[in-house]
């Protein structure tokens, strides 16, 4: 039986844009004890391989601090083959760490051209990107799986005919003989996908870095035993990052604002906030401030204000005006135009 | 609305007060003190609360006997219901109590007195309810100009425009300084730039860094190799050095046996010789020499043994004689012929002798026996063997000597050897099972010599590679790090950015709007304020906002407000009030109070204005307060 272990897009040293720096740090080391877990499974499930598809590196330039971590994981699980395709992200190029790094002799790194490796029963295809764009398929350069035992291809790419990310068409997967296509590329975790007889997956960020990345990560654990294959999700992201939307319309205090999105964290998590329906015109919301107020209750928060001012019958002609034009456009310039505009015609009112 | 009657229940200093206004116009006048102004605060409170605060109405009017403040008001709403209003002062503002009642069935009914009325209270208090003029507008020029502003633009004199754009622009300001290179923006594109400069550096360093990585990964191969190479000759030389022992040893024992063959040669010599000695042990004895003297007295026959050869050399010459003869060379032979007659000569000579020699013969023949008697005891058969002999002993003393030391030197010899080859075999054995090589050694250390300098080489780059990679990793901030610091920056920019573009929407459209207001609204307000105003100055006027709301009037020449009289400007802000009153209210029928704003008025215009107060009346109810009792037709009128 075979067993095995698929993760992909770590994305190590990816710079966490949009958090503050604090924050990004605590992610990146948690993005590595994230990966440490992986290889702890590796380990426990006495894994034959460790299959990586890519995007490990978030672009071409590595810490040296990375570099070591990798180093020492793989040193860790010796007695498995890790296999390392380059992707999108981190495509080979001469200074990549790909080429300049020894990772130790259990780990194959793909190059450009599709290789072939076997371990134990299985056949392990691969091939890594060389430049940032592949237009081309490439399957058809692996050709069809014919020998004994299961076929596996590690692979970056996109199903689909069309994409500069390496197109990998369903059709093709179908016709391959393969028993696995191990993914890598989409950033969610697709489900076991099947085409024809061959299972593919994208296992997705194992720890998610951004609110377009949202849910707990995680790898695909595999087996396969002649016709017979089992392959399981399994979380193991720490973090999850949530854009939730607040209707804040009625609530009447800063304070009454304050407890309502408290309710809604969770300790481990980060948020996006956004807050939206009708505000009183005399409740300026600072985000800032509020979420400065709210950093004890969750690792990360940040606040979007999209709360539109209350019809207000006591408006002046001047007021009513500003906020019909403004509401002729329909953009997050002219919201904010018209909170700001409010704010100064009715800041003495306060 | 219309309102029918006040029941002041408990206000001020008015306890179960009632009052009945009529549609149109109604006239109150009462003396100072006499409640006007309580009244109208009542209308008020009735209308929007009793407020809040120190300065508000459920303080001013707090009733004098000390109950709660409380009241009704009778109205007969814009869709006809009539209705009661009923108001009670609670605890706080929140507690107080509104009810509204259907007067007819006494059933509380729901209506919003905001829409009612169409204004809020801000906008109320500085439209349909109007004060004493003079004093609101004593400050002077400008607050006349600002408020009247405000007025138009706002329904608020509190909440300026100017002030709004100002704040705005205050605003905008932070964001972008006026001029210059201030304000956060500015600032956050030239940290962006300052970061990505360090991004840059950092890549670099970090590409650096990995080229360093990947010699430092060459220069440990190649010293690897080195060190290999080192082990390799280091081998090569210890097999070289077992040749050399196992060549040595060889020799070593060659050595040894050409000494130990030297050594019996020796033994064998010596033995033979000491055999020797044995054998001739019995010339030891000597013979005494004189015996032999016979040999040594003086006779001519001691050239006794010449004469057996002249008769030969006789022969010789005779022969040779012939010989010459035959070869006919006389001059040699006469010379022969003569040396024959010396050696006749001589011969003759030699006979006279030998009577003498013969004496002695028999002497010696005697002597010889004796001699001869006493050789056979020596087993030798001469003096000469015996001499022979007996020397030969003599020597072999000397022999045997030689000998001895020469054994004691190839002992010596064979000894130091054996020990020598004892030490070789102790090195060869060190070397045992190591396989020889044939280079030499001296080749192979000058090999490893070099090899051994070119690792020290590599070594020591490696080091420097080392150092350089440890410097490299020391202090340096990370590129993806930076990168994050970046990603802030930039959302903050943009963040700053959109902020700055907010403002500059919201100042836009304020200004735009505003400049609409001015072109709808100001010309409708100056048509409608000039109307009013030439009603009440009995003459065609012409009362112009202009576009920055200064209030000009004149006929034909405008002057600006302040150059007339105290009456005039109340008469022209009476007119702005009342006209922006119908052109806000237009489609409500919100009554309009005053409060004795005909003070400064003089006696015609005073008229004026009644008969500008009963047009307006026709259409929506007018009360005014005043101190002074007057008759007029059309009012109804009312004292208190």
């Amino acid at each position: 039986m075979i067993r095995f272990i698929h993760a992909a897009d770590m994305h190590f040293d990816s710079p966490f844009a949009g958090l503050p720096q604090s924050v990004a740090r605590v992610r990146k080391e948690e993005q590595k004890r994230t990966f440490m877990r992986i290889i702890e499974a590796t380990r426990e499930k006495k894994a034959d391989m460790l299959l990586l598809a890519g995007d490990i590196f978030d672009s071409g330039f590595v810490s040296r601090d990375t570099v070591s971590f990798l180093k020492q994981c793989f040193s860790e699980i010796e007695d498995t083959a890790v296999f390392v395709v380059p992707g999108n992200h981190d495509f080979l190029h001469a200074d990549s760490p790909y080429k300049t790094v020894d990772f130790g002799r259990n780990v194959h790194i793909f190059g450009e051209e599709p290789e072939t490796y076997q371990v134990r029963e299985a056949t392990v295809y691969g091939f890594g990107f060389s430049q940032r764009y592949i237009s081309e398929s490439i399957l058809p350069r692996v050709g069809m799986h014919q020998e004994e035992g299961p076929g596996i291809l590690l692979v970056h790419g996109e199903v689909g005919y069309e994409s500069d990310y390496h197109p990998i068409s369903v059709g093709a997967i179908a016709e391959s003989g393969l028993s696995y296509v191990a993914l890598g590329h989409i950033h969610d975790y697709s489900g076991i996908l099947y085409a024809g007889e061959t299972a593919y997956a994208y296992p997705g960020v194992p720890e998610k870095r951004h609110f377009d990345e949202a849910g707990i990560g995680g790898y695909i654990y595999g087996e396969i035993d002649g016709e017979r294959a089992n392959y399981e999700f399994v979380p193991v992201g720490q973090r999850d990052n949530v854009t939730i939307h607040v209707d804040i319309s009625g609530v009447s205090s800063l304070d009454a604002v304050e407890d309502k999105i408290r309710n809604l964290l969770e300790k481990q998590n980060l948020y996006k906030v956004v807050l939206q329906g009708e505000v009183p015109p005399t409740m300026f919301i600072d985000t800032k401030a509020l979420a400065k107020r709210l950093e004890g209750d969750c690792l990360y928060i940040k606040i979007k204000d999209e709360t539109a001012p209350m019809r207000e019958e006591e408006a002046s002609l001047l007021e009513k005006l500003f906020v019909a034009r403004l509401s002729e456009r329909d953009d997050d310039a002219a919201k904010e135009a018209m909170r700001l505009g409010l704010e100064a015609l009715r800041r003495q009112k306060r | 609305m219309i309102i029918h009657k006040l029941h002041l229940v408990s206000f001020g200093k008015f306890k179960n007060k009632t009052v009945s206004f009529e549609n149109g116009l109604n006239y109150i006048y009462g003396e100072n003190e006499a409640g006007k102004s309580t009244l109208m605060a009542f209308i008020k409170a009735m209308l929007y609360g009793f407020g809040s605060g120190v300065k508000s109405d459920r303080a001013r009017y707090a009733p004098w006997d000390g109950t709660k403040l409380s009241g009704e008001m009778e109205v007969t709403l814009s869709d006809a219901r009539r209705v009661i209003i009923r108001r009670e002062q609670g605890k706080t503002k929140a507690a107080d109590t509104l009810i509204i009642l259907d007067a007819v069935t006494g059933a509380p009914v729901s209506v919003s007195l905001e829409d009612e009325l169409g204004v809020g209270e801000a906008a109320f208090l500085k439209t349909v309810f109007i004060p004493q003029l003079q004093a609101d507008i004593a400050g002077g020029d400008k607050e006349l100009t600002e408020k009247l502003l405000n007025l138009v633009t706002s329904g608020d004199t509190d909440t300026g425009y100017e002030e709004a754009i100002g704040f705005l622009t205050a605003e905008k300001r932070l964001l972008k300084a006026f001029r210059g290179d201030g304000g956060r923006i500015n600032e956050l594109k030239r940290e962006i730039t300052e970061l990505k400069d360090a991004l840059r550096e950092a890549e670099e360093d970090s590409r650096t860094y990995f080229r360093y990585i990947s010699e430092e990964k060459a220069l440990s191969e190649e010293t690897e190799v080195l060190k290999r190479h080192i082990l390799d000759f280091s081998t090569k030389i210890s097999g070289a050095k077992a040749k050399n022992a196992f060549d040595a040893l060889q020799k070593g024992q060659i050595d040894l046996e050409k000494a130990e063959n030297n050594l019996s040669e020796a033994e064998k010599n010596l033995s033979a010789a000491k055999e020797r000695e044995e054998a001739l042990s019995v010339f030891r004895k000597e013979i005494d020499p004189s015996v032999f003297s016979v040999y040594e007295e003086p006779v001519p026959s001691a050239k006794v043994g010449n004469v057996s050869w002249i008769l030969p050399a006789a022969v010789l010459s005779l022969l040779s004689a012939g010989v010459l003869g035959v070869f006919k060379l006389f001059i040699p032979a006469v010379g022969f012929l003569i040396l024959s007659a010396v050696l006749g000569a001589f011969a003759i000579k030699n006979k006279k002798e030998q009577k003498e020699r013969s004496e002695h013969e028999k002497k010696v023949l005697a002597r010889q026996e004796n001699i001869k008697a006493l050789l056979s005891e020596y087993g030798c058969k001469s003096i000469g063997e015996y001499t022979e002999k007996r020397a030969e002993l003599l020597s072999l003393s000397e022999t045997i000597r030689l000998l001895e030391k020469d054994c004691a030197f190839c002992l010596a010899e064979a000894e130091a050897k054996k020990g020598h080859l004892e030490r070789l075999s102790e090195i060869a054995a060190a070397y045992e099972g190591v396989e020889t090589v044939e280079t030499s050694e001296n080749t192979l250390t000058q090999k490893l010599q070099d090899a051994n300098l070119k690792l020290q080489e590599k070594e020591r780059a490696l080091m420097t590679v080392r150092g350089v990679i440890q410097g490299a990793s020391e202090g340096k901030k990370a590129p993806d790090l930076i990168e994050t610091e970046i990603s802030c920056k930039e959302e903050e920019l943009m963040e700053a950015e959109g902020r700055y573009n907010a403002l500059c929407l919201a100042t836009e459209t304020l200004e735009d709007v505003f400049r609409q207001l001015s072109m709808d609204f100001t010309p409708r307000i100056n048509k409608k304020a000039s109307e009013f105003l030439s009603v009440l100055t009995g003459q065609e006027e012409s009362l112009l906002l202009d576009k920055k709301y200064a209030v000009t009037m004149g006929r034909g020449e405008h002057r600006p407000l302040e150059a007339f009289s105290g009456g005039t400007m109340d008469q022209a802000f009476l007119s702005v009030r009342l006209a922006i009153a119908s052109l806000l209210l237009e489609d409500k029928n919100t009554p309009v109070f005053l409060d004795d704003v005909f003070i400064q008025y003089d006696e015609k215009r005073e008229e004026n204005a009644f008969k500008l107060l009963r047009e307006i009346a026709k259409d929506k109810q007018v009360i005014l307060f005043s101190c002074r009792k007057r008759e007029t037709e059309s009012a109804h009128i009312i004292e208190l």
